[in-house]
């Protein structure tokens, strides 16, 4: 047997390794454990006692909301995405505010609609004199002035929503004058409906305003935040208006989709939106989990490049929208996550405006790839077994769209390429009206209360290479959009877009898609009332009086 | 050459790395398609000149070599040396400044100070995974070459090196936080924060849910790391075994235990010592994808952002502390080589 020299070291360190190995395996099995005494008092989450207790981490108080892209900033006169739109309505009022489920705006700083002058010209807005700021201050004409002006002096990413705005003035300490450089018929609808900032506060320290302080005068105080992980509002206990019932909420990023329904099919959150068409119908058939939807904002629709190519050919393009269907494709891929629509503004707001949207649902182009070779082949612009370029953003619906239309021309002798882009280029790319670049492209848009934020940004001649890159040349048809711009007539208003989408659709344009749903997945154990609303930017409504915790 | 000598060359070497690391990156970020002007006002119908202010605001409106200037802060000293034209330039990259975010309308010191502990934390537990599992397991499968378990612990490896990590780790997920309900899906808890914060009342409730949470990240992205350890460990202490003082050793009848522990498994270490210096460093594109998936607040995910948005500024600092991260975790593992073999030296011998 080997002379062992070394026995008394050898056996220290194997003691150390065995120590070290205990030591890891028992933080492995702890890890895994249960823990009742924590889940007492963690939260729901699956933190404390395993996952099927409920939320996550944090107080049992506390409403937990996973988001699909972490939000940014928390100034309103400086920040322009959705996710941190989603925190900071609940942080601050604003002067009209959006139905949830209508999207007709409804006065909340201000004590009344607004009163019309001058044709259109003139809004003035009398302001409720109850409205306090977080630190006590109240609310005045003053910081109305500010939210609106800011933008455009200050020359933020937000300026365009504003820039109709000549002048505003304090009529008193609370009525507001705002003179336009036009009459704007959309500026009752959309452009009033801004979050009101505290001024002071704001011009004392703009950069820890939206990065760190944001005072507003809403039902929720801003507690803290760290960018792309958490942010935490807690209830304002001197709130003027009905206060909600949630003390404290929190925020959380899961920008991977599996990720995200992950948590709440873990039941690790208690409300999640964002959810992804695959996974809808798995969510929705878990238990004790429940799915609340409403149309959003939002339209999907296929454009021609009508400036140069084959599908400046009305008939070519009415070829391309009868060999495939749209409503095959939304019930196949989509589901119950959209819906079809065609006509160019989301289904909230045709209703609201008492749009024809029947005669619009009826003049859809049908499946009929017979009458569909027969269009081409009687085209003039396009030779036989010619292809059409499609091209699609980085977004897996849009691109399958445009193969759908590309394989059944391949069918019918004719062909199509299809090319993602991503966005960057494909914006570019769509704008350029070249025929080169492409022939067709599918692309959505987020629209808002009012009809001209889908006719004038999508259809006018004025956003050509900027929102719209069909180039459809057509004096009345781009009068009639600009006309109901610049009226607060709304018969006049109405009829114009009336005939706008009749163009439109005869002429084949467009082909409009589909509409999406603004949805979110509830955990029904631990929260109630919670509702999406109609739009992203204000899903889900958590401060409403009607939400509570179980 | 004194271990302190020989850091500070590395150190001094690394300047000029870094330095090719800006210009390349600050080159190819600005060759990137598109603006990030547009993607900033979202498609809005923007007037001209909100377009020239906003990138006068962020200096875009700048020749291209006066932005790398302002960068990294040369145009900060020509103007505090007075040269005309310069003056009032702000500080840049040498005066410690990394820029500031235009996505994020923060300075990008901060926001890489917020995300490089979760990264930190994320990567160094992976590794200590890896190291911790592979490395026995390599000498195991030495010890025991071909056989049943030189065999499964191939098998193990060739699985880990060939799955993508975050599929690992979506498959984690579904079985242990969906299907089973032991493990949480996703975040982590950090050990440095109030326990407050996620509504516990202690320190040492704290750290468990740090382990808890970390778990399932940890295995995800240290599987890769783990097999190619394995791998590396087995083959190296293969060719030790088979040294000629080791089959001495034998002769002399020295216990197999002994050989393997004494004669066989330092030296087997250098190349695995090679590996994990290097691959601490590009693991970073592991983490993108872990992070992403268990939602973790790190830097690969700051990076993505940054690309995505065209977020140059952001881009340029994220890319220039990793690259930074790099080289120190290459001078380390130069260093380390000395500690594990006495034949290397710092330098020329005395």
């Amino acid at each position: 047997m080997p002379r062992d020299n070394d026995a008394q070291s050898k056996l220290s360190r194997r003691q150390a390794i065995a120590s070290g190995a205990s030591v890891s395996a028992a933080l492995l099995l702890a890890g895994c454990a249960d823990d009742p005494e924590i889940g007492d008092d963690v939260t729901s989450d699956g933190t404390g006692d395993g996952a099927d207790d409920g939320a996550d981490d944090g107080p049992v108080d506390q409403l937990n909301i996973t988001q699909q892209v972490a939000p940014i900033e928390w100034d309103p006169i400086v920040l322009n995405d959705a996710y941190s739109e989603q925190i900071i309505h609940t942080v601050y009022d604003g002067l009209y505010e959006y139905d949830v489920q209508t999207l007709d705006p409804q006065p909340k700083i201000a004590a009344d609609e607004p009163e019309v002058e001058r044709d259109g010209e003139r809004f003035i807005v009398p302001l409720r004199e109850e409205p306090e700021f977080h630190d006590g201050t109240p609310v005045t004409a003053e910081d109305v002035i500010h939210t609106f002006m800011a933008p455009i002096e200050e020359q933020t990413d937000n300026m365009p929503d504003v820039d109709m705005i000549e002048s505003a003035e304090a009529v008193d300490e609370y009525t507001v004058q705002f003179d336009l450089e036009f009459p704007y018929g959309a500026f009752a609808e959309m452009t009033l409906a801004r979050n009101v900032v505290n001024a002071e506060a704001r011009q004392a320290d703009p950069e820890a305003y939206n990065t760190e302080n944001p005072i507003g005068s809403g039902p929720y105080q801003f507690d803290d935040a760290v960018v792309g992980e958490f942010a935490d509002v807690t209830l304002w206990e001197d709130y003027w208006d009905e206060p909600s019932e949630i003390p404290s909420i929190r925020w959380e990023p899961a920008e991977d989709d599996a990720g995200r329904v992950s948590r709440i099919l873990a039941q690790e959150t208690d409300v999640m939106e964002g959810i992804p068409p695959a996974d809808w119908e798995n969510i929705e058939n878990e238990d004790g989990i429940r799915v609340e939807s409403t149309p959003d904002t939002g339209v999907f629709y296929m454009a021609f490049n009508t400036n140069e190519g084959p599908t400046t050919d009305p008939d070519v393009r009415r070829a391309v929208a009868h060999c495939h269907s749209v409503g095959a494709f939304i019930d196949d891929v989509i589901g119950e996550a959209g819906q079809n629509i065609n006509y160019p503004v989301a289904p909230t707001i045709a209703d609201e405006w008492d749009f024809p949207v029947d005669e619009w649902n009826d003049m859809e182009y049908e499946f009929d790839p017979d009458l569909a070779q027969e269009l081409l082949d009687g085209s003039d612009a396009i030779e036989e077994g010619e292809e059409l370029h499609f091209i699609s953003p980085p977004d897996d619906l849009r691109q399958q769209w445009c193969e759908l239309a590309a394989d059944r021309l391949n069918e019918i002798g004719y062909g199509g390429t299809v090319e993602r882009l991503d966005w960057d280029t494909f914006t570019n790319t769509y704008q350029s009206g070249d025929a080169d670049d492409y022939n067709a492209y599918t692309l959505g848009w987020t629209g808002g209360a009012d009809p001209d934020t889908y006719f004038y940004n999508l259809l006018h001649r004025d956003s050509e290479g900027v929102n719209q890159g069909h180039f459809y040349d057509s004096d009345e048809f781009h009068e009639k959009i600009q006309d109901a711009r610049r009226t607060v007539d709304f018969d006049t208003r109405r009829q114009n877009y009336i005939d706008v989408t009749d163009e439109l659709l005869e002429e084949c344009v467009w082909i409009p898609g589909w509409n999406t749903l603004s949805a979110i997945a509830i955990n029904e154990s631990r929260v109630d009332g919670v509702l999406p609303d109609t739009s992203t930017s204000t899903t889900p409504r958590v401060d409403l009086p009607s939400v509570s915790l179980q | 050459m004194g271990l302190l000598r020989y850091t500070l060359n590395r150190v001094l070497q690394s300047i000029p790395v870094m330095f090719g690391i800006a210009v390349i990156t600050f080159l190819l970020v600005n060759s990137m398609p598109g603006n990030p002007v547009d993607l900033m006002l979202a498609e809005q119908e923007a007037s001209p000149e909100l377009i020239a202010a906003i990138e006068a605001r962020y200096g875009l409106d700048e020749p291209l070599h006066i932005q790398f200037l302002n960068y990294i802060g040369a145009s900060w000293i020509l103007g505090t040396v007075g040269i005309p034209g310069f003056t009032g330039s702000p500080p840049g990259l040498l005066q410690g400044d990394l820029g500031f975010s235009m996505y994020y309308e923060r300075p990008v010191s901060g926001l890489m100070v917020d995300r490089l502990p979760p990264t930190l934390l994320l990567m160094m537990s992976a590794f200590a995974f890896a190291i911790v599992t592979a490395v026995p397991l390599g000498v195991l499968a030495a010890k025991r070459r071909n056989k049943p378990a030189d065999h499964v612990s191939r098998i193990v490896a060739l699985i880990g090196v060939s799955t993508p990590s975050f599929w690992i780790g979506i498959m984690l997920i579904i079985l242990f936080s969906v299907q089973l309900g032991w493990l949480p899906s996703g975040r982590l808890v950090y050990p440095w924060r109030d326990p407050s914060h996620y509504g516990l009342s202690s320190q040492l409730e704290l750290y468990y849910q740090t382990v808890r949470h970390l778990i399932l990240p940890m295995v995800a992205l240290g599987t890769l790391q783990m097999a190619t350890i394995m791998r590396v460990e087995r083959s190296s202490m293969i060719e030790s075994l088979q040294k000629e003082y080791v089959k001495l050793a034998r002769a002399y009848g020295v216990s197999e235990r002994k050989i393997v522990r004494k004669h066989a498994f330092r030296p087997s270490q250098l190349p695995v010592i090679t590996l994990i210096g290097l691959n601490l460093t590009s693991a970073i594109g592991g983490a993108v994808l872990i992070e992403t998936v268990f939602s973790i607040n790190g830097v690969g995910r700051l990076l993505i952002q940054a690309i995505q948005t065209h977020d140059y500024q952001l881009t340029l600092g994220t890319t220039v502390v990793i690259g930074f991260v790099f080289v120190i975790g290459v001078i380390i593992t130069d260093i380390s080589y000395a500690y594990v073999d006495p034949r290397v030296s710092y330098g020329e011998e005395s």
